[in-house]
């Protein structure tokens, strides 16, 4: 597993990577640094294309994740390819449609037109 | 009377009348007792010349012999002279009556005893010299022997501090050992408070080779080869009459005990590079095929610092072929590992599905010719095939394996045996057994540490270890193991190394155990997910499932293991064909712990809604712990 951000581009999101497997094994020990790699993010996507396993902990990430930028008032989307795990799961619990875009071009599509990708999640 | 025979004769002479009174002294006499001859002719007794002891012998013995027999012969007394007593021999008659000494008078002859006496005290000093000597020669020999056979650091300083209360004769004693860098280390005591003694200042010692007497006490220094490994101090008993503690003795024990440490600093670094290997030896990852499950445990002898030649592998020998082996190679310490890694080593390199155990002994025979240390090793090896449960299986000197069937009484697998590798009267080809596994049945290997022991028979070892194995095949593998050792090694005095192995053939059920730290958490959905492919499942069945049990291990390592990492939450999964034909996987995760129903807004809540999801039905049980029960179809596919 790893999570990272990629380094940021002129008036681009800021884009954090996860691959591997996101587990209750390690997603615990992430939780913590979130709050500092969005504070000053004009907008946020997380990128779990390359993600193999995926469970609640991962929803957590995703959820925390959503507070921090609701809170900042900061665009936020997740790239989950439909048919791969993190896109399953996201369904699962009823999040899919409310932060979940087809890969990260869209992603980024949406977090620049607000329009699109409603800031407000609902839940 | 007084003529030059009588004056100058080389014994004293006297002649007394009835009641001892002195008639006549010769000059002999009088030089001795330092009188002149008016002062005793005539006014002294003879008793009166006599020391305390002397005279009342005289009243007692001496003059009621004169009366009756006439004479004394070779008597031992003390003349009292003006220089102090002299020893004298004394002898004396009574004289018949002649010309010149009338009836009634005594002659008495007295012989200087001065240089027998003197030889005699030589005598007794020598005497008391040479048991002094031989007290020391037998306090060294103590002190030296339990230094020489003490092992380890910690075992050279209780052997020292026994020693030092024991044959050297100290009332109570502390030892300071030297840690590289920082000095002196704590103080250990013996017969007194830790810390009473005043630590002694390292500079003051450094010249110093040789036991010396400060502040009441004996301070010895311990040198080694080259540097002070420590510092004895001794407390003398302080009662009058007390044996002082003996400089010569203790600075002989002293340079003992230095080289002493010396050489248990080189054991316990020599140990743990020995150790070292052994752990690395062992520490093996067993082949990741979800058809077998094996938990192992070695537990060193009681001599921490000496590791043994025991050992245990698994392996794939081949395709589907899985190796157990537990061997046990004659000796301790390094040479013993090294040449049990080199044996492990050739059982590796030598297994393979065209040999077999039978064959696989025999040529390790040809290896254990090269390798001396090696030779009379045991071992007991065995070739399960993974698909059909099919156990071949040899022992070389070993004892048998113990067969635990999932229903049913263990036995042990008396087949197949042949003598210890390279022992000479072995055959020529080394026989083999076959035994058909039943799914769930378990094999255990161990060496003998696990049964033999001083105080019961093999056989009675044997029978116990039965008994303990009985009725554990629904344990987990690492709880029998556990469980095993604990009460076969229970009350030991001696200890052997033992190295126990468990193996578990599963055929269709898959078996495996998560700890609290989930490290294993990812390797046990990959090897799910592997038996399901093996099983058939498609690829979605997979991932549903995968998923779903993950949620639930997750759980029940947060909830009912706590965090404590001697619990293990155990999951199995089997195919169940129902009734009317349905294929379902169906998943137990069973813990120890009490099942919390989760918040629903946190993510185990969430975790409880996908395992909801993804599965078609769940069941939670509560007997001894919490077992979650997931049924899910098998949908078979090609992927």
């Amino acid at each position: 597993m790893t999570f990272e951000a990629l380094p940021d581009r002129d008036g681009g999101p800021t884009v954090l990577r996860a691959t591997g497997e996101l587990d209750v094994a390690v997603v615990p020990a992430l939780l913590p640094e979130v709050p500092a790699l969005v504070s000053a993010a004009g907008s946020v996507v997380l990128d779990l294309s390359d993600v193999t396993f995926f469970d609640s902990s991962g929803v957590r990430l995703v959820d925390l994740l959503t507070r921090e930028c609701d809170a900042r008032a900061t665009p936020f989307r997740v790239v989950a390819p439909p048919g791969g795990p993190p896109r399953r799961v996201l369904e699962l619990v009823g999040m899919a449609d409310a932060v979940a875009s087809d890969d990260l071009a869209a992603a980024i599509c949406a977090v620049h037109s607000p329009d699109r990708a409603p800031r407000r999640p609902q839940r | 009377m007084s003529d030059d025979r009588w004056d100058d004769a080389p014994c004293g002479l006297l002649t007394l009348d009835r009641d001892g009174t002195v008639l006549d002294a010769n000059r002999t006499v009088l030089g001795w007792l330092g009188r002149e001859r008016a002062d005793v002719v005539g006014g002294a007794r003879l008793q009166d010349l006599l020391a305390v002891g002397g005279r009342i012998y005289w009243d007692t013995h001496l003059a009621p012999l004169l009366h009756v027999d006439g004479r004394f012969d070779e008597v031992a007394l003390e003349l009292v002279t003006a220089s102090g007593r002299l020893p004298v021999v004394m002898s004396a008659a009574a004289s018949p009556g002649s010309e010149d000494v009338p009836a009634g008078v005594t002659r008495v002859a007295i012989h200087s005893a001065w240089e027998r006496s003197r030889y005699e005290q030589e005598l007794r000093a020598a005497r008391s010299v040479a048991e002094l000597s031989a007290r020391r020669t037998r306090a060294l020999q103590h002190a030296t022997a339990a230094l020489s056979s003490a092992l380890g650091v910690d075992g050279v300083a209780a052997a020292l501090l026994a020693a030092a209360v024991g044959p050297l004769g100290a009332r109570s004693s502390t030892l300071w050992l030297t840690d590289p860098g920082t000095g002196l280390g704590a103080g250990l005591a013996e017969g007194e408070a830790a810390g009473s003694a005043a630590a002694p200042v390292l500079g003051d010692l450094a010249g110093r080779r040789e036991a010396f007497v400060e502040g009441g006490r004996v301070v010895v220094p311990l040198h080694g080869q080259s540097t002070l490994q420590g510092v004895l101090s001794l407390r003398p008993y302080d009662d009058p009459g007390a044996d002082p503690l003996d400089l010569p003795v203790l600075t002989a024990v002293g340079q003992q005990a230095g080289l002493a440490l010396d050489r248990a600093h080189l054991y316990e670094q020599s140990a743990s590079v020995a150790h070292e290997l052994q752990r690395s030896l062992l520490a093996i990852a067993p082949p990741d095929d979800p058809r077998f499950a094996v938990a192992t445990t070695y537990r060193p002898g009681v001599e921490m610092l000496e590791v043994g030649g025991d050992w245990h592998d698994i392996f794939l020998a081949g395709d589907g072929l899985l190796a157990l082996c537990v061997g046990d190679v004659v000796g301790r310490g390094l040479a013993a590992a090294s040449a049990m890694g080199q044996l492990r080593s050739a059982v590796r390199a030598v297994a393979g599905p065209e040999a077999g155990p039978g064959r696989l002994l025999s040529r390790l025979d040809r290896f254990v010719e090269q390798v001396e240390a090696a030779s009379m090793a045991t071992l007991a090896y065995a070739e399960l095939d993974l698909a059909t449960g099919e156990l071949r299986y040899a022992c070389a000197g070993h004892p048998p394996p113990l067969l635990v069937p999932a229903d049913g009484e263990p036995r042990l697998l008396w087949d197949g045996r042949s003598p210890p590798l390279g022992a000479f009267t072995r055959p020529q080809h080394r026989g083999e057994a076959r035994v058909r596994l039943a799914e769930g049945d378990r094999l255990l290997l161990y060496t003998d540490g696990l049964v033999e022991r001083r105080d019961r028979t093999l056989d009675e070892g044997f029978e116990l270890l039965r008994e303990t194995v009985t009725g554990s095949a629904d344990a987990p593998l690492e709880e029998v193991v556990q469980q095993l050792t604990r009460s076969m090694l229970r009350d030991e005095s001696t200890r052997d190394d033992v190295c126990v192995l468990l193996l578990s053939w599963n055929g269709s059920v898959f078996e495996r155990h998560v700890g609290a730290d989930l490290s294993t958490l990812s390797a046990t959905r990959h090897a799910l997910g592997g038996w399901l492919a093996s099983r058939g499942a498609d690829r979605d069945t997979q991932m549903d499932v995968v998923l779903a049990v993950s949620e639930a291990l997750a759980n029940a390592a947060e909830h009912g293991l706590r965090g404590d990492p001697n619990e293990a939450v155990r999951v199995r999964a089997v195919v169940d064909r129902r009734a009317d034909g349905r294929d379902d996987v169906v998943v137990t995760v069973h813990d120890r712990g009490q099942w919390r129903t989760p918040d629903p807004l946190i993510d185990r809540g969430r975790g409880l809604r996908i395992i909801e999801a993804l599965v078609d039905d769940m069941l939670v049980r509560h007997e001894q712990g919490t077992t979650v029960v997931l049924r899910s179809r098998l949908q078979k596919g090609s992927s």
